[in-house]
């Protein structure tokens, strides 16, 4: 008898976690090429897949348009579209930008060899941040593209892993726990405006008001609607356990959940996460990004897939 | 000569008398951890032209040290056959497989005895042929075990092959032992060196199958007594501490510290190490000195430990000292590199390029995070230091001097333009530093 009470338990835990769900998602179209990342931007979507950027025109997702690529000398471990540019993390070569203003042939217009190993990167006007696993935060003056200059490196303790950009603010996460907020606007040599040793994760995604720090730990949600104080919001086990990748759409995480596909997460209340919608891919999924309402899921090593968001 | 008068003549003969003697680095980083005894010829500055008595090709690939006895000096390598993946030099995240390699190419594992005076091999033995039957990490090499003599043998250690050699000072093989070849959980290789007690040669090789820690006789290579540990890798070449109360085999790794009697007897051990361990533990003003501090991770701990302990010494929650532990510090642990007690200073230089101070007796820091350069791949050598001044070789051969004392303060640099991991030998008034490619003798030309 306890067995069965134990079950039929189950059978109503899982129905309201099926009700909870409301968001549907439907395929669009999907692409095969080598993949490990995305942004997107516009009309374009811009995959990394090892060393090379490959632009796809999404204009009409459901004949999604391979476009031109550029092969750099080493692997891509992050990157960022700006404009027409885009700001590659490009292991031991360091910074490189690549012009996309013709997507069918993009074309390299600066770089600058890092020390250590370039892992992320992100843009602020004239300044752009580069994660480096050796000495922490690099700062360049990309003013003249064809020759950014290194001005200063902040050290970050443990192995530096990412960083992500929300307005002027940028959230740096690195390993095993580290998480630290900088003003980018602030003038004078860079600083912590805040660190707090509870991440746990390799990337970082923000937005106005929270951060996502997805891991083996699952996904983390930080408030930072204070930057000089952030604080642990709440850490949400994802179906897949240990979320890839993450965006972040209004109070919404879209992450990349591998094997599990594409979770959604309402944070409207950051303390209280709850997952609102899901795909399941045929690959494990490694990376998300969201444009309107379409969404784009980096799945296995070789796929983008193209969902849209149905009700 | 009456009693006062001896004790005088003693005292006097005491202090003219080295500490140690200054024509002997017969292991890693010598009897005295990186300190030399001063010596007026010892070489502050140099360059590939500069103060370089001789330079000479070193074979193949290999990070272990020089040991030097007399005229002789001693070093290992691994000849590849084949085209092995080069090293990169800086510290990165070599990507899925964590930089596991694995070669299928012959190698040959050497030994070379080269004369002191003039950089010429005097001999070369090639103690074993074949592929090497475990992985290494891209930057180990098959050879990274730094050899040790007592001045009648040279104690040579492959890890990768599980051989153990000794050798005359002719060069003759006077016996060699299996003690198998074991892969570690990550794949990466062996490094721990051997060390050397009276006529025992102790060996520590933690892996995934069979950890263990070893005593052989030096005369026959016969196993006398062998443990077996809980650990699945580390790199730490192990201690034997004299102290005052005893002698003892102290060992770290990933699981725990260890430290064993002369019969392999477990005396105390010690939780909270990182994941990858391989700074070797030493010992300075009555206290060993433990360190293990994979940047990955927390805590990244330094314990300096009096002698006498007994049992489980784990610091409880909270605690930063107990009877045993005379100091801890939580993130001053390096990853490759061992620290310097020079005077009465320790020294950290952390991997990615930074140096540190603090008392040594009592953990108290004198300076914090001082940045060497600004333009350097990061630090695998540990450091040395004599003459008041101490030495940091960076991965791209450059050897920053720094001022020994409470102020920071670089005074050189000395380039040499290759990759070099190993950590150099100071004897005789001279430098040997091996490159990745080359072996240096550096010393003061005279005028």
């Amino acid at each position: 008898m306890p067995g069965k009470f134990a079950q039929a338990a189950l059978l109503c835990a899982g129905a309201a976690g099926i009700w909870a769900q409301t968001l549907k998602f439907a395929p669009v179209a999907s692409i095969s090429l080598p993949a490990d990342m995305i942004k997107v931007q516009g009309h374009s979507a811009y995959i990394a897949g090892a060393k090379a950027i490959t632009v796809i025109d999404v204009s009409h997702p459901e004949a999604p348009k391979r476009a031109g690529s550029y092969t750099f000398p080493d692997k891509i471990w992050g990157f960022r579209v700006v404009g027409s540019l885009v700001y590659v993390a490009d292991d031991l070569t360091g910074l490189e930008i690549l012009d996309v203003s013709n997507p069918n042939a993009p074309v390299l217009r600066g770089s600058f060899k890092t020390k250590g190993q370039a892992k992320a990167v992100v843009v602020l006007g004239n300044k752009a941040v580069v994660v480096d696993h050796m000495q922490g935060l690099d700062f360049f003056d990309v003013s003249d593209l064809s020759k950014p200059v290194f001005q200063s490196s902040l050290f970050l303790d443990g192995y530096a892993r990412d960083i992500a950009l929300s307005g002027s603010i940028a959230y740096a996460v690195d390993s095993p726990t580290g998480f630290y907020v900088l003003d980018l606007a602030k003038p004078g040599p860079p600083d912590f405006a805040a660190s707090l040793q509870a991440a746990n994760g390799q990337v970082v995604a923000a937005g106005p008001k929270l951060a996502c720090v997805p891991g083996r730990a699952g996904l983390q949600i930080f408030d930072v609607s204070d930057p000089a104080s952030p604080t642990l919001a709440s850490t949400l086990k994802t179906p897949g356990g240990a979320p890839v990748r993450v965006a972040l759409r209004g109070t919404r995480a879209y992450a990349a959940d591998g094997r599990e596909g594409l979770q959604v997460v309402d944070l409207s209340n950051p303390t209280k996460p709850t997952i609102i919608g899901a795909y399941k891919t045929t690959d494990p999924a490694r990376d998300v990004e969201v444009s309107d309402s379409l969404v784009f899921v980096v799945a296995g090593s070789g796929q983008l897939q193209i969902l849209r968001e149905t009700q | 000569m009456n009693r006062a008068i001896k004790v005088i003549v003693g005292l006097a003969l005491l202090l003219l008398r080295p500490a140690y003697t200054a024509d002997q680095w017969s292991q890693f980083r010598g009897s005295q951890a990186g300190v030399a005894a001063d010596d007026p010829a010892l070489p502050e500055s140099w360059s590939a032209t500069e103060n370089i008595l001789w330079k000479i090709d070193v074979p193949g690939l290999g990070w272990s040290s020089p040991v030097v006895w007399d005229d002789h000096i001693f070093i290992t390598s691994a000849i590849s056959a084949g085209q092995e993946t080069p090293p990169t030099k800086g510290l990165y995240d070599p990507g899925d497989e964590h930089g596991k390699t694995k070669s299928s190419a012959v190698q040959r594992w050497m030994v070379y005895d080269i004369d002191f005076k003039t950089g010429k091999i005097r001999w070369q033995r090639e103690l074993h042929s074949g592929a090497p039957p475990i992985p290494r990490h891209v930057k180990n090499s098959f050879a990274s075990e730094t050899p040790v003599t007592d001045g009648q043998r040279v104690y040579v250690y492959f890890g990768s092959i599980g051989l153990v050699a000794a050798l005359d000072l002719n060069g003759k093989t006077v016996w060699t032992k299996d003690i198998g070849a074991f892969d570690g959980r990550s794949g990466y290789g062996m490094a721990a060196s051997p060390a050397l007690y009276k006529n025992r040669l102790y060996i520590v090789n933690d892996n995934a199958t069979n950890a263990f820690i070893a005593a052989y006789d030096t005369q026959t290579g016969a196993q006398i007594w062998k443990v077996n540990r809980e650990e699945t890798e580390s790199w730490a070449t192990p201690l034997v501490w004299e102290n005052e109360l005893r002698t003892e085999i102290v060992s770290a790794a990933t699981g725990k510290i260890r430290s064993y009697d002369l019969e392999g007897k477990l005396l105390w051990e010690l939780k909270g190490m990182t994941n990858l361990d391989t700074p070797t533990p030493f010992a300075k003003n009555g206290l060993v000195y433990l360190s293990s501090g994979y940047p990955g991770t927390a805590p990244r701990p330094v314990y300096a430990i009096r002698p006498g302990a007994a049992g489980d010494i784990s610091l409880k929650p909270n605690e930063t000292s107990n009877q045993y532990i005379v100091w801890y510090q939580p993130l001053l642990g390096t990853y490759n590199t061992s620290a310097l007690v020079y005077g009465d200073y320790y020294y950290t230089l952390l991997d990615r390029g930074f140096l540190l101070c603090h008392d040594a007796r009592t953990g108290k820091q004198i300076y914090g995070r001082q940045r060497i350069a600004t333009d350097t791949s990061g630090f695998t050598s540990s450091p040395w230091a004599y003459n008041g001044k101490i030495f940091l070789l960076s991965e791209d051969g450059d050897t920053f001097v720094v001022q020994a004392g409470p102020e920071f303060k670089v005074l050189g640099k000395n380039s040499l333009d290759e990759m070099s991991l190993a950590t150099p030998a100071v004897a005789n008034g001279s430098v040997i530093l091996r490159t990745q490619s080359k072996l240096y003798r550096i010393a003061r030309k005279a005028p």
